[in-house]
């Protein structure tokens, strides 16, 4: 039947009107393609990326509702903090001079205590009658919200330029870098819901990790927001740290360990830690991965006292990482998660039996954001 | 309420090109079954088919749009366990606000040991 049906538009379907008309259908699509097709793909474009847009505006929209409400629950202020979360949203902090890097983390460290120590300031502000343990939660509510809001002014403004200047680059390096933006937007916007509530995030694996190790012994606070408990097991002695939890902390764990070394005099076998990394795609969620070094993803401070202080007593540094994406790092803790903190737990201590000698002294670092795990 | 209009277009849109791709391919297909005149017979069922894809685009977009959810596709979950060792209780309820991991939650019924939570993680809602 198809066969017929082809030869009868060859032999019998010849009409000169027919004619016409294709010849005037492809003349027009020709001109199309010829002198449109670029604007046409620009329109493109730029759809897309008012489409992503108006998503942004939603997404900070809501977490700007969420953080503004979470406030007046928890905080219970006598005035509306809506305009100081408003102004709090162009928070910025400028990173020190590295043209001459000397001093450079010192100089970073110092930037990055002020603009903590300026956020907790604000926070206790806004919301004065908040539980003590919950005002990390807040402040971590408010920094999701801020890249939010960063995310979406900085797509608008390349949106606009790429507008108003008619750049055909800008708009294509726009719409090339919106599913990144994207994702990233998501995420972020887990993170809110995460931390309104005080739900453990992907990133807490670390310090999951080293509460099921120290929980139902004592401890006590030995840093900034760092604690840590001693004790034996197997014939070694352990020294477990963690942020205090239950608020979304992360404390200084590199002035904790430095401190832990120092007071024993460099008398430690080894310095074990653990935190979560970012996993390649591909790779499964909560897949343990052993290595050495300092397994850490602070801008360098911290990172930079463990390894100062494992070379000046050599002590060996050895690495755990549990596998997430950036998107399970600060949402909601996944069941794969708290699985891979259990087994995590056990390649610890078996570590611990085959490395460490009977009588020596190791120190166990779990790493991350503590929001909603204690010890 | 813009992201409702422009769904709603969409919706629009996709009915009107299955309409059309309907009577296009109809016709076109009435044609060549009568085998009487097949003038133009190629460009109705080309526009026909046109039609169809274009419905099916619309219907595609409208689908997408209404994926962009807020709700979230998780639920979070507490698991409560009994701190005695000996006992296996244990229990399943959503997440209440002021939940944290190693938080003691009242006493077992099973054998009165203080009840801990275990552990907090995300529960997807579809696969």
């Amino acid at each position: 039947m198809s066969i017929n049906f082809v030869f009868s538009l060859i032999n019998d379907n010849f009409n000169i009107d027919k004619y016409i008309v294709d010849l005037l259908f492809f003349i027009t699509f020709a001109f199309v393609i010829t002198f449109f097709n670029q604007r046409i793909q620009v329109w493109i474009w730029i759809k897309e990326a008012e489409g992503a847009l108006r998503r942004l505006s939603i997404l900070v929209r809501r977490a700007k509702d969420i953080t503004i409400n979470t406030v007046k629950e928890v905080g219970r202020p006598n005035f509306d903090p809506q305009p100081l979360i408003d102004d709090f949203l162009d928070f910025f902090f400028i990173e020190p001079v590295s043209a001459d890097p000397t001093g450079v983390l010192r100089r970073l460290e110092h930037i990055l205590d002020t603009r903590d120590k300026r956020i907790e300031k604000f926070v206790s502000k806004i919301a004065p009658h908040a539980e003590p343990t919950f005002l990390p939660n807040i402040e971590g509510l408010l920094e999701a919200t801020l890249v939010l809001n960063y995310l979406y002014r900085e797509t608008r403004h390349l949106l606009l330029l790429g507008k108003r200047t008619k750049s055909v680059v800008l708009i294509m390096q726009l719409q090339m870098q919106l599913p990144l933006i994207m994702r990233y937007a998501n995420a972020f916007f887990g993170a809110i819901d995460a931390f309104s509530h005080g739900k453990p995030i992907g990133d807490g694996v670390g310090a999951l990790v080293a509460a099921k190790l120290m929980h139902g012994k004592p401890y006590k606070e030995i840093a900034d927001k760092i604690v840590a408990s001693e004790f034996e097991y197997e014939g070694r002695n352990l020294i477990v740290l963690k942020a205090k939890g239950p608020g979304a902390e992360i404390g200084k764990p590199g002035e904790a360990i430095a401190r832990i070394v120092a007071q024993y005099g460099g008398a430690i076998s080894r310095i074990i830690m653990v935190d979560a990394a970012s996993k390649l795609e591909g790779e499964k969620t909560g897949r343990i991965a052993e290595g050495v070094g300092a397994a850490i993803g602070d801008p360098g401070p911290e990172k930079f006292k463990i390894e100062e202080i494992a070379v000046k007593y050599n002590i060996p540094l050895d690495a755990i990482a549990i596998k997430l994406s950036l998107e399970e790092a600060i949402s909601v803790m996944k069941k794969e998660l708290v699985e891979a903190a259990e087994k995590a737990v056990n390649r610890i201590l078996q570590i611990v039996k085959e490395r460490v000698s009977e009588g020596g002294r190791v120190i166990i670092a779990g790493i991350g954001n503590t929001l909603g795990i204690a010890q | 309420m813009l992201k409702t209009r422009q769904s709603l277009i969409f919706i629009l849109l996709s009915i009107v090109f299955s309409i059309l791709a309907v009577v296009l391919l109809g016709f076109g297909l009435l044609k060549f079954q009568e085998n009487s005149d097949t003038y133009l017979l190629s460009d109705i069922l080309a526009s026909g088919f046109l039609c169809l894809l274009l419905s099916l685009f619309f219907a595609y977009q409208h689908k997408r749009r209404l994926q962009f959810k807020l709700a979230l596709r998780y639920l979070s979950v507490t698991v409560i366990k009994c701190s005695n060792s000996d006992c296996n209780f244990r229990e399943e309820r959503k997440f209440k606000r002021g939940d944290y991991v190693f938080k003691e939650v009242g006493n077992c019924p099973k054998c009165n040991s203080p009840l801990l939570i275990e552990s907090i993680y995300a529960r997807p809602l579809r696969k």
